[in-house]
């Protein structure tokens, strides 16, 4: 059992620096390394969305509920699990608001020093391209 | 709009505008001042992917991500972060449902503005900025452009 509160959400956060991103875990099917994608898969990579450097050996992909059959999302190197209180997580201010819609950001959170933000998978999945796993 | 007030003097009353000025890099701009809701000591903003130059990013106020935008960059004028020696200032201005920070060289206080001093727009402040100026008042720190906040935070909003 968890001991969290039933007011959390848990997130697998991504990306590097002050602003990362993070997807809902509730909608996390697996997390895997780059020798369990299947042969041909769609792709998208999130740590390049939010300005982390190019994949990595050790990169870690998220296949997630509302993404589609055999779509990934690249997390980059430092995935890792956040808790965090409902009521932390804020709605992007309203001057970002087209730009929230365009790429999907669903709210934000601070993490630390960092902010992270809540990526609408089901609204960023149609953006992941077809690739061939490496 | 700017807080009318109509004086007590003993003279034919006149309503005047009570308008907080700040220097952006050259310029002398003036803001309702029922649209600053807060001045705060300039820090770097986490910058956010995916946007304009104009938008520096997110900084925390008052337990919420609040957006910062280089409204001097916008306004294709000296940018507010270039002058040394100054001490800049995050000024937070909301006009409607939007709020944002924007940095400024200097922060100056509140000046009063009576109706008629307030000028048409003359064309000093450029052509990218007049767009943006409900007129232009002299007040003791020289003339400034009354910003019309609202439009320029339409205008601004990505």
């Amino acid at each position: 059992m968890s001991d969290e509160s039933s007011s959390d959400r848990a997130f697998v956060v991504g990306g590097e620096g002050p602003l990362g991103f993070a997807l809902p875990m509730a909608e996390v099917v697996r997390v895997v390394s780059a020798d369990a994608l299947p042969p041909r898969h769609r792709r998208l990579s999130l740590a390049r969305l939010f300005g982390a450097p190019a994949e990595r050996p050790a990169t870690r992909y998220a296949e997630m509920k509302d993404a589609g059959v055999d779509t990934y999302f690249e997390l980059g190197e430092a995935a890792d699990v956040r808790h965090v209180a409902a009521d932390a997580i804020e709605a992007v201010p309203l001057c970002l608001f087209t730009t929230a819609r365009r790429w999907a950001w669903a709210g934000i959170f601070r993490d630390g020093a960092a902010y992270r933000v809540v990526v609408d998978v089901a609204a960023l999945a149609p953006l992941a391209a077809e690739r061939g796993a490496s | 709009m700017s807080a009318p007030v109509t004086t007590a003097s003993a003279g034919p009353r006149e309503e005047t505008h009570s308008l907080f000025a700040v220097r952006l890099g050259d310029d002398l701009l003036l803001l309702p001042v029922d649209e600053v809701l807060a001045v705060l000591p300039s820090e770097a903003p986490t910058p956010l992917p995916r946007v304009p130059p104009h938008v520096l990013g997110l900084v925390n106020h008052d337990h919420r991500a609040l957006a910062v935008f280089d409204l001097a960059a916008f306004l294709e004028r000296a940018s507010a972060r270039a002058e040394a020696g100054a001490r800049p200032r995050t000024v937070v201005v909301k006009a409607g449902s939007l709020t944002v920070g924007v940095p400024v060289t200097a922060a100056l206080g509140v000046v009063s503005v009576r109706a008629s001093e307030v000028k048409p727009v003359s064309g000093a402040f450029g052509p990218r900025v007049g767009g943006f100026l409900r007129g232009e008042c002299e007040t003791r720190h020289g003339v400034g452009g009354w910003l019309d906040v609202a439009a320029l935070l339409e205008a601004a909003r990505v």
